[in-house]
This record gives structure tokens, sequence and C-alpha cells, in this order.
């Protein structure tokens, strides 16, 4: 990651954080203003309405030290009202005969405490001397503001990535690809990594920078090549040894393989279009639920996981189709009728009042997310060579991952405080946002020739009869997705809302996941390729993953034991995922006959999508049998053997020297 | 440089004010949320006391129309709290039987129909589980909505400067970020810095190059 964004990012934080302080305290200083009368209002209520079943009670001869249970329903009181600190009965001399009070409260309770109390006689026909004291919990009003502090940092965190993500916006394609160029050649020029750069617009400042420095590394490279070339025709091995070593120092003669800086403008229209989406994974299952209505034969499970099938099965199948789709008809156009369609499917899953309904609606985003989703990829193909892709690959999947870690607690805060509906039509107009953002950010490119299909249907038998690959295919990549589906985007959110958790909490909850992936993947993936064992990490992260699941042993209706879980899954999906995906490439080279590694990758995804329409399916019919505990076990279990089976498949099949060498160095 | 800084600080302005915005936005609506809450509570409890009476009448077999002590407790309660429009009792068909003001005495209760209102409606059983009325405890709105709009406008005129200040702040830092960059990307152009690994580099194959002619 680039630094200079990271330290633009973390001082809109801190600055963020700092102004928010000072806003609560603010804020809960108003809200005392505020609250106080109210509180004392409420009191008096409390006050005359329990002093009054007292005063029945004593009418009807019962004597006030023989008030069974008074001490028990003063603490129910108290406990329905968390702004209150105590309540007692005194006698005429002031003694407490009864009370219930909350913590430290319980001193405050034997003195009289008027400014933060209100006192009531027992009205008793023929006099009575008692009185029913109700205090007040002074920390009330900061205790509202103290509240909303999780939810308030959660904002700034997204609001600081999310301007990580837009500050590209805001300085326009030439000014900002200029600064990052000019970051980039600085920071390799500082380790003394000379080689050259790909250009950058140079009409800014900071271009003119990059030129200039473009200019000197030029200089340097062009002067070593005549010189190299001088000494080669001399035949003068010892000047030639030495420049040998600069190169190998220096780098020269060599340039920085990057993706070119015009595919950043797909980032924010991408990053927005999966912000929209992730806005809605903490509460869809429960907002399903809400719409559901009985089937007949089918369990209540097995109907939630209809719509979000649905939109999954959309994906699966029209992504393979739309790659030339989007080719004929131009990215950029591709990614905004995607987008449009996102507007109308989550608008209209808002206001449909149904299951059909809300299913249609599913099925009209999952059209628009497949666009967005390979138009916005086959952008990075457009605009990288071979060379470029991997780091074009990574601008494309890191905008996924971040959109992923801010999207659910955001959604959830919204669901919270403006309903579902409201944060459905929020994520309708952040895909709007995003069509507008590929109007501004991407190029208008005209159609283009198609390259034909990304899969071929006919090597379907080379990779099925392949035991290695077809055990990778259907016992780690299926499965991995089966889990990620099933347990983040089904059986979490159900859970969450039966054990009485706020959408925010499980917003909350589902960041964990991809926490863990941003965190881990890079550490994985380099430990894989430079162990060169990509095929162990692929087994033990799925059996990590499967593990997981038991977590739920502690107690499945606790938050805690989901919370593990899902940090199993975040950290078993951080091992295996980027070995899965080189061992699919190693893997698909060695296959015999005109197998392209294009189509094994196109069969890899299509595998992978399947797995995550399975999914709700899986989770929903098993849910509806067994209950969540053991469905999560189930899974967890079935994904654990599974990535068992795949190591037994590899170890029966080890010829003496079978080494899996990491690719991405290709010599 | 100008031409930076007029790049930047709108840049990060229209950032850190819209997250400013979105706090200021969540902190009132927190405290809106929690004066409504005990708003409600407090209608809920008086709600409550009102329909146990008429619940106990009830299973003694008076009915709800010769419950009159209703009217009395109704004004001693409405009493007891500025805000109170009125506290009614519907019959099971709507009509206001009892009313702490006498005006809506007969008439049919409808919230769809009393928009001024701030409302809460408890239904009350006989023992049974037989619907016998409705006790409507009715406050102003427009009083509520001033001390909420009073709050919006105090949450407001503190965020005002605290966010001009986290806009001021922020782009400039940011902008002294940039500027530092700028500078670094300025002196190694130009080779001006003393540790320069470009001058390095051409000045080892300076080096080598005499040798190479020998």
């Amino acid at each position: 990651m680039n630094s200079l964004r990271v330290r633009l990012s973390i001082t809109v934080l801190a600055v963020l954080i700092v102004a928010l302080v000072f806003l609560s305290f603010q804020t809960a200083e108003r809200a005392q203003s505020v609250l106080q009368p109210e509180l004392e209002r409420k009191a008096a209520t409390v006050a005359g309405s329990t002093a009054s079943l007292i005063g029945r009670a004593l009418e009807l001869g019962v004597p006030l030290d023989r008030l069974q249970g008074l001490d028990a329903y003063l603490q129910r009181i108290l406990a329905g009202n968390p702004d209150l600190s105590y309540i007692a009965l005194r006698d005429a001399g002031g003694a407490t005969l009864y009370q219930a009070a909350t913590g430290d409260a319980a001193k405050v309770a034997t003195a009289v405490d008027p400014t933060h109390s209100v006192s009531v006689p027992i009205s008793v026909q023929g006099g009575g001397q008692e009185t029913l004291v109700v205090g007040l919990d002074p920390a009330y009003a900061r205790q509202v503001v103290s509240t909303l502090w999780i939810d308030l940092v959660i904002v700034m965190f997204v609001t600081a990535v999310v301007a990580l993500e837009l500050v590209y916006v805001g300085f326009g394609a030439g000014l900002y690809g200029a600064i990052e160029g000019v970051e980039r050649r600085l920071k390799t020029i500082r380790k003394g990594d000379l080689r050259l750069h790909p250009p950058v617009d140079a009409g800014s400042e900071f271009g003119g920078f990059a030129r200039s420095l473009d200019d000197r590394l030029g200089q340097l490279h062009s002067t070593y090549t005549s010189l190299r070339n001088n000494v080669v025709e001399r035949g003068d091995q010892i000047s030639q040894q030495a420049l040998d070593m600069m190169r190998g120092r220096f780098g020269l003669g060599e340039g920085v393989i990057a993706a070119p800086a015009q595919v950043i403008a797909m980032r924010a229209p991408l990053f927005v279009f999966m912000l929209a989406e992730e806005l809605t994974r903490p509460f869809l299952p429960v907002y399903i639920r809400s719409l559901a209505t009985p089937i007949a034969g089918l369990s209540p499970e097995f109907v939630i996981s209809l719509p979000m099938m649905t939109f999954l099965i959309v994906v699966a199948l029209s992504q393979p189709l739309l790659g030339n789709v989007t080719e004929r008809i131009g990215r950029r156009n591709c990614l905004m009728a995607g987008a449009l369609l996102g507007l109308i499917g989550y608008c209209a899953s808002a206001f449909v009042g149904d299951l059909i309904g809300l299913t249609a609606a599913r099925a009209v985003s999952g059209l628009g997310f497949a666009l967005v989703f390979v138009s916005a990829q086959g952008f990075v193909i457009d605009s990288t060579d071979i060379r470029q892709r991997s780091s074009g690959m990574a601008m494309f999947i890191s905008a996924i991952l971040v959109a992923g870690l801010c999207g659910p607690p955001i959604g959830g805060i919204l669901a919270d405080r403006i309903g579902i509906p409201g944060t459905f039509v929020i994520a309708g107009l952040f895909a709007l946002c995003s069509l507008v953002l590929a109007w501004f950010c991407m190029p208008a490119t005209g159609s283009r020739t198609s390259q034909g299909p990304a899969i071929r249907w006919r090597d379907f038998g080379p990779i099925i009869s392949s035991p290695p690959l077809a055990g990778l295919l259907f016992l780690c990549a299926m499965p991995a997705k089966i889990i990620l589906v099933a347990f983040c985007f089904f059986l979490v959110p159900l859970q969450m809302e039966n054990i009485g958790a706020t959408q925010a909490t499980t917003g909350r909850m589902l960041m964990i996941y991809p926490i863990a992936m941003v965190l881990l993947v890079p550490f994985f993936a380099s430990l894989a390729d430079r162990w060169s064992m990509r095929a162990p990490f692929v087994a033990l992260g799925g059996l990590v993953a499967g593990v997981s699941a038991f977590a739920v042993f502690l107690g499945g209706a606790h938050i805690l034991p989901i919370a593990l879980m899902l940090l199993g899954l975040g950290l078993g999906q951080a091992i295996s995922i980027a070995p899965l995906s080189g061992l699919v490439g190693e893997m698909g080279r060695a296959l015999p006959g005109n197998v392209s590694e294009n189509s094994v990758y196109g069969i890899f995804r299509l595998v992978e999508r399947t797995g995550n329409a399975l999914g709700p399916l899986v989770g929903g019919v098993l849910l509806g049998i067994y209950g969540f505990s053991t469905t999560v076990m189930i899974i967890g279990g079935g994904m654990a053997l599974c990535a068992l089976l795949f190591f037994a498949v590899l170890g029966s099949r080890r010829q003496p020297k079978l080494e899996l060498p990491a690719t991405g160095r290709r010599p | 440089m100008i031409r930076l800084a007029l790049r930047t600080v709108p840049v990060f302005a229209v950032i850190i004010g819209f997250a400013m915005f979105l706090a200021a936005y969540m902190n009132f609506s927190g405290v809106r949320s929690a004066y409504l809450d005990l708003i409600r509570s407090r209608m809920a409890m008086t709600a409550d006391g009102i329909g146990n009476d008429i619940s106990t009448a009830s299973t003694l077999g008076i009915r709800l129309t010769e419950q009159t002590t209703l009217p009395g407790l109704l004004a001693r309660q409405a009493a007891t709290d500025p805000l109170t429009l009125s506290i009614d009792v519907a019959s099971d068909d709507g009509t206001v039987v009892f009313s702490s003001d006498a005006k809506r005495v007969g008439i049919k209760d409808a919230a769809a129909d009393d928009a001024g209102a701030f409302r809460q409606e408890e239904h009350v059983a006989n023992d049974i589980g037989a619907a016998v009325g409705t006790v409507v405890v009715r406050l102003d709105r427009a009083a509520i909505d001033g001390a909420i709009d009073r709050l919006r406008f105090e949450i407001l005129n503190g965020a005002i400067p605290a966010g001009i200040a986290a806009v001021a702040a922020g782009s400039l830092i940011c902008l002294l970020l940039l500027t530092n960059l700028h500078r670094r990307a300025r002196q190694s152009a130009l080779g001006a810095s003393d540790d320069d690994p470009i001058g390095r580099a051409a000045r080892e194959m300076q080096r080598l190059q005499p040798e190479s002619h020998a």
C-alpha cells in the first residue's frame, strides 16, 4: 500500500477522533440539560404510581412492615428504567424500610439527595407519614452519549478508509497518478533501486518532478547501456563484471512492474458499488424473514435462503457470459448499466411487500453486481499487460475487501437508526454514486473485438479427470465459498438477531472476517511462496476454517464463541486463499493437451461461484432441521473433512520429486 | 505550491466536513432517541396505571361507562404534566368515553387525524382477555418538537466550530504531508540531496569509464 495514502488516512482519522471526542463531551453536556427535566418528570410518575400502589395496600390493612415482595417489585421497576438509580420507602423518621438500588446507589439511598431525587408521600386515608423516594442516575445523559462511542469510532474509521479510496476522485486522475508516481519513484530511489518506471501524466507540478526523475534515471540507464556495449565490444571481462554487479545492485537496464496509473480509474466506482452491496449484509436474512410467508413443505429457514440464493445464482451464471458483453459494449458503459440495475434493485428491495418481490429485486441487484464486477475486472485486464496484471488485480481485489470491511458495520448502524428499507435506499444511492463516478473517472472506450470465451466447456473433461485439480476445486475451492457465504451472509446475521443483538452489533461482528483477511492474506501468501508449500497451506487453511466452527461448543447463543468462529474462518481462509489461486494455475499448466490457463481459471471461478450460490441453500436446509450450533458444526466438519481428503489425494499421488514451484516469479 | 494547496484543501475539507456532519447527526439522533424514549416510557407508565384501574373495575363487574371516578383520575394525572393535551379513555369502538379534556368526550378517536399530538395507546382487557377499551395519552407534539429543534440547534452550534477546526487542522496536515513530498521530489529531481543514489550510481559508472577505455 502506498505510504502517502496511509499517512493521509491516518491524519484524517486522528483529526476526526480528536474532533469527535470534543463534540461528544459537548453533546453530553447539552443532553444533560434536555434530559434532566424529562428524567425528573418520569421519576415523579414512577414515584406517584408506586406510592399509590403502596397506599392501596396500606388502606387494605396490610401492615407497613409486612409488604411482602415489595423489594422485588421495586427492583423490577429499577431494572426496567435504566435512568433511575434507586427507589426507597422511608418512614416518618427517614429510616429506609424497603429499597432497591443499582451499584453504588445503595449508599446514596441511605441519604437524602434532593437534587437527584423525587419524593412523594404515601397517601393513605387517615393520614400517613411515609415517603417514597426515587433517585435519578446523574450519569444517565453521559451514558446515552457514551453508548454512541463505538458506532462513532467505526464511522470515523470507515470515513478515513473511504477518504483513502476517494482521494483519487478529489485530486483527479492526472494529479493523483503523478503524486503516487513521484511517491513510488522516491521510495525505490531511496532504497537504491534505480529501475525505470512507467510514465505518468506530466501536466502537473508533481508530474514535472516525475518526468525530471525519469529523465535522470533514463540518462543513467542509457549511459549504462552504452558503457556496457563498449565493454562487450572490447571484451573487457573485469569491467563487464563490475557492470553486472552494478546492474544487480541498482536494477540498471530494468523497469519497475507496476499497474499503470489509469487502472485506478475503476477503483472508486467499484468500491462504492461494493459498499452498497455490503451495507445489506447484517440485515438481509432478517429482512427476508420479516417478509417470508410459510410455503407448504419447506422450512422457514430454507424459504429465507431463496432470495439470497437467487442473487448468487444470477451472479454465478451471468459472470462467465458477461465478459464478452462488456468487451463488446465497453467496460465503462457496462459498469454504469450495472450500477443502474443496482440502484433499481436496492430501491425495489426497500419497497417490496413480499418474498417474491424481494427475490425479483435481488435478482436485478445480482445482475447489476455481476456487470459491475466483470466490467471493473475487464477494465483492469484492458489497462495492463501480462506483467502488470498482478498489481492491477491487487488494486481490484483490495477495493472489494475494503468495501467488505466498511460496509457491514455502517449498514448495521444505518439499519438501527433509519430502518432496513431506508438503508436499502441508501444502498441504491451508493449504486447511483458509483454510476456517476464511473462516468467521471473511467475513460469512454469503444467496443473491442471479443477474444473468445474465457471458459471452454470441453476443458471440463481433462480438469475433472485430474484428481489433484478436481480435488482442489471440489474439496477446497467450493467448500471454502459454501462455508463463507453460509456463515457470514446467512447463519450469523440470523443467529445474532435471535440472541437479541442489534444490527450495528451484527455489522461489527461481520467485520472480523475481512479484517483477518486484509491483515493476514499477504503474510500467508508470501510464506506459502517462500516455503513452496502451497498445497499444504490450502489443506491447513481449510482445516482451520472448518474446525473454527466448533467454537460454538462454548455456546452458540453467545457473542464471543460466534466471534471466535468468524476469526477462525478468517484465519483459515487467509492461510489458503492466495495459495489456492496460485495452485490452480500450476495444476492447470500440468494438464495434458491444449487446456489453456485462462480456461482453467474460468472454470475455477465458476466452481467458486457455484459454492457461493450453494452457501445459503446448505445453511437454510440444515438450519431448518438442526438449529444454529449443529448446522455450523456440520458445515465446518464437512469443510475440515474435505481439506483432509484433499491432502490425502495429493499424498497418494505424490511422485518422488513432485515440487510445486511458486508462480509469479518467472525466469 | 498554491495550486497544490487549492487542490488539496477542498478535497480534505469535504471529506472531514462530511464525517463531522455524520458524527454530529449521530450524536443528535442518539440524544433525541433517549429523550423520546423517556417521554414514551413515562406515557406508557401513566397509561398502564389507568389501564390497571379500569381492568380491576371491569373484573369487579363495573362496565367502562359506569366507572365514574375516571374523569377525576384523568384530570389529576393530566394536571401533573404541562405537556399533556389530554388523557382519554376510549370504548371498544374508538369513541372517547372519558377524557381530561371535556371537549373530546363523545368524539371518535383516530390516530391518523391527530397529527398535533404525540400519542401513547394502551389497550385494556379484562381478566378473560376481552377488550374493554383503550387509554390514550396525548402530549403536545409541537412542544416536544420544539425541544428537539433546540437540541439540534445546540448540537449543531457545538459541531460547527469543532468541524471547522477539524477541517482546518486536517487540511493543513495533509497539505504539509504533500508539501514534504513536494520538497523531497524537487530535491531528488534536481539531484540536490547529499545522499542521492542516482548521483552515486552515475559517479560509480564514471569511475568505470576510464578503466574501460584503458
